[in-house]
């Protein structure tokens, strides 16, 4: 699901134009902002913000009155994603447009996706900043039926998979683990600022690592992904959300 | 232990055989008691074989037969209730006849049996059990093992089993390992402690071992872990004073946090192999999110393994060479020495220290100096250092002193080549010595046939660690290393650490 946005947000559009690809398994929401996909499957962002886990700047709109008073709020360009029980169990049906540049784009493209919905009253829009990292990580964790809650780092987007640069730790997790986890990934010289890159704040990602095992600890979930988390010069964001209870 | 075996063996104690006497206990009286009483099984006071047979092929026959002949030094009942004597030696119908107490049963009765004789010794006074009956939980049968798991626990009777293969103590004698001498070998008392989920594996390691010459402070196959599992094990090794290094087969563990937790505690002190088996992908398959396909089972072992401290083999060769390598005093870095009268075998050493990521050792002046004096004029002073095909004993000997002496080198590994027509066997005496000195960790790499393979196993009795090839050897003291660094971690804020021996601006640890 992830991996179609990453290919659209990669071919990087220059005139603000928006891309659109496909979203997987968005559907209806609850009115506390978390949304639920298929089943246990829900795109919880307050859980995130409960642990002080740094997320791209949100909120959903259901019109688009509402679009246009949270792209003031948050500024272009923006990501839309559709949020849809229409959608619910075709990985492939849902929808997003990114780079969404300006007002006119922002309209054309929130109608676009809203028609796609078309008999869903529930339908919605996560609005979304869109801010293109300089690389891009996964950050998650598991409940391990024989170790427990684990935590997980490594190189996000689309290869993730393909990679298996990953790095786990059984919870909890403390400082020198976390740094210890960030300094075993493969793709660490590149973190660290490989052919004159700003490196990676590892401070923060130590942080945000720590908030995830503490996260798990707690809430117990079967599964969680942030991905992508970016790593952008204003520091480290989590575009994404997935919380398997 | 040299004495070959009798023919009639008799209860009343065999006078050429040397008797084990009863050797005291390392155990603290903090641990748990069910922990505490594990002492006897490993020195049992006194041992009954439940089951005791007079058919050579049955398991029975061939535990009591190990403890007549083996030169146990404790009390032996034979019980079988069918049978009025096995191998010369007065049978009891039930443990509880017996006149004295019962330390350790061994059980060897069918699985309907087993509550009756475990009650019936628990009465006799028994702390431990060796229950080598199967048919519990690894079948199905998870009621029959609850039953046998209950009445141990009533009682903090240390049971090892059920289905498992038994224990060894060479120290003590103590031998309920139930595959006959003749075609399993034992091991040499040791420092290495052994505990294996799987019977099977455990007996080929021990075999081998046992071939190799590598010794053994204890052997456990705990089988179904009914009662004591892999956590209780670690944490009795912790404080066993003969065990300096574990090693460990396992397929799973019972409760994960619990042995993390016994691994950490053991770790800070002795080192750990594990060879974790059964790490297939298929938990991982039916996984919903990225991380979950990403953190499989397979891979949450190996953190956990990790973040205990535990050293983790690949293979059954792995585990056989990590365990040996301990037997090294510490290193003060990781600088590699080598030397060799192989030009070929040196230069694949030296690529082995970069891919296990080591450091070849650059030489003093001195070395170099000392090494243009003594060698032929057509040789070259560096590392590897290449004494060449015609080296003899003596050779070795003052090319060894050198590194030794190199405050540049930190472990030397010697390659020697035993096929070449101007060495002899006398250069066992060399490395001997030069090791029994500790003064610095020495590895000896030998690729050969039998006559290489004899003199290894000699250096191997010995206590040096030797290996078949420059990358076995390597891959082990990588391992090595990185143990010594992740102990000496608990002592880094320390001004002096007894583990290396070095004052804190010294140590080469990673911080």
């Amino acid at each position: 699901m992830v991996s179609a946005k990453n290919t659209a947000r990669r071919s990087r559009n220059k005139n603000h134009r928006p891309q659109t690809g496909y979203c997987a398994g968005a559907g209806g929401h609850a009115p506390d902002g978390r949304v639920r996909e298929n089943g246990a499957r829900t795109m919880d962002f307050d859980l995130l913000k409960r642990y002080g886990i740094p997320i791209l700047p949100h909120a959903i709109a259901k019109d688009i009155g509402s679009a246009r008073k949270a792209a003031a709020k948050i500024g272009f360009p923006l990501a839309l994603k559709l949020i849809s029980s229409r959608f619910l169990h075709k990985t492939d049906s849902g929808a997003l447009a990114l780079n969404v540049g300006n007002e006119h784009y922002l309209r054309t493209e929130f109608e676009r996706l809203m028609r796609m919905a078309k008999g869903d009253k529930q339908a919605s829009i996560l609005v979304q900043a869109y801010r293109p990292g300089r690389f891009e990580l996964i950050v998650g964790g598991r409940m391990d039926p024989q170790f427990g809650p684990v935590v997980l780092l490594g190189t996000g987007g689309i290869y993730t998979e393909v990679l298996r640069d990953i790095s786990l730790r059984v919870c909890p997790l403390d400082e020198r683990e976390a740094r210890a986890m960030i300094r075993s990934l493969k793709s660490y010289p590149i973190l660290a600022g490989a052919r004159g890159r700003k490196p990676v704040d590892e401070a923060a990602l130590s942080r945000i690592l720590m908030r995830v095992s503490r996260l798990m600890e707690n809430e117990r979930p079967a599964e969680l992904d942030l991905n992508p988390v970016l790593v952008r010069d204003d520091g480290l964001w989590a575009a994404d959300v997935r919380v398997l209870r | 232990m040299s004495k070959p075996s009798h023919p009639k063996p008799s209860a009343d104690s065999d006078a050429s055989v040397p008797r084990s006497k009863p050797s005291a206990s390392s155990i603290p009286s903090s641990l748990p008691r069910l922990i505490r009483n594990l002492d006897a099984v490993f020195h049992p006071k006194s041992v009954a074989v439940i089951g005791a047979s007079r058919e050579p092929y049955k398991i029975g026959h061939v535990i009591l037969r190990n403890f007549l002949e083996g030169g146990y030094g404790g009390k032996v009942y034979a019980v079988n209730p069918h049978t009025p004597d096995v191998l010369g030696m007065k049978t009891l119908k039930r443990a509880s006849d017996a006149q004295g107490k019962i330390d350790c049963a061994l059980v060897a009765v069918p699985e309907k049996f087993v509550d009756d004789a475990l009650k019936d010794s628990v009465s006799a006074g028994a702390r431990a059990a060796v229950v080598i009956t199967g048919g519990f939980s690894e079948v199905g049968n998870k009621a029959g093992e609850e039953r046998i798991r209950k009445i141990a626990l009533d009682a903090d009777l240390a049971l090892i089993g059920p289905n498992c293969m038994g224990v060894l103590n060479p120290a003590a004698r103590v031998d309920s390992v139930f595959l006959p001498i003749y075609k399993m070998g034992r091991p040499h008392a040791g420092s290495i402690a052994f505990i294996s989920q799987s019977g099977a594996v455990g007996g080929c390691i021990v075999d081998l071992a046992a071939r190799a010459g590598v010794g053994m402070s204890k052997f456990v196959s705990y089988g179904n872990a009914a009662v004591i599992n892999e956590s209780h094990l670690l944490r009795y090794l912790a404080h066993d004073e003969s065990t300096q290094a574990v090693v460990s087969y396992m397929e799973g563990v019972k409760d994960g946090p619990s042995f993390m937790q016994s691994a950490r505690a053991l770790t800070k002190n002795k080192p750990l192999v594990i060879l974790k088996a059964g790490k297939s992908k298929q938990g991982a398959a039916a996984a919903a999110s990225h991380t979950g396909s990403l953190a499989g089972s397979a891979e949450v072992y190996s953190a956990a393994f990790a973040q205990s401290g535990a050293l983790e083999a690949q293979t059954l060769e792995e585990l056989f060479d990590f365990s040996k390598i301990f037997a090294l005093p510490p290193s003060r870095g990781p600088r590699i020495g080598i030397l060799t009268n192989g030009g070929g075998n040196g230069v694949l050493a030296a690529d082995s220290v970069e891919a296990e990521g080591m450091e070849l050792a650059k030489l003093s002046g001195e070395s170099v100096r000392a090494l243009k004096t003594m060698l032929p004029d057509y040789t070259t002073a560096r590392n590897p250092m290449d004494i060449i095909g015609d080296a003899d004993a003596a050779r070795y000997e003052r090319a060894l002193q050198i590194l030794l002496k190199d405050p540049a080198v930190d472990i030397v590994v010697v390659i020697v080549l035993f096929q070449t027509a101007a060495l002899d066997s006398s250069v066992i005496n060399v490395l001997v010595k030069a090791a029994q000195a500790k003064s610095k960790p020495i590895v000896v790499v030998s690729t050969g046939g039998e006559y290489t393979e004899l003199h290894r196993r000699i250096l191997d009795g010995y206590g040096i660690p030797t290996y078949p090839s420059p990358s076995s050897a390597m891959r082990a003291i990588s391992r090595f290393l990185q143990y010594e660094n992740y102990r000496c971690r608990f002592h880094a804020s320390e001004e002096y650490c007894g583990h290396c021996a070095m004052e804190k601006k010294n140590r080469w640890h990673e911080k």
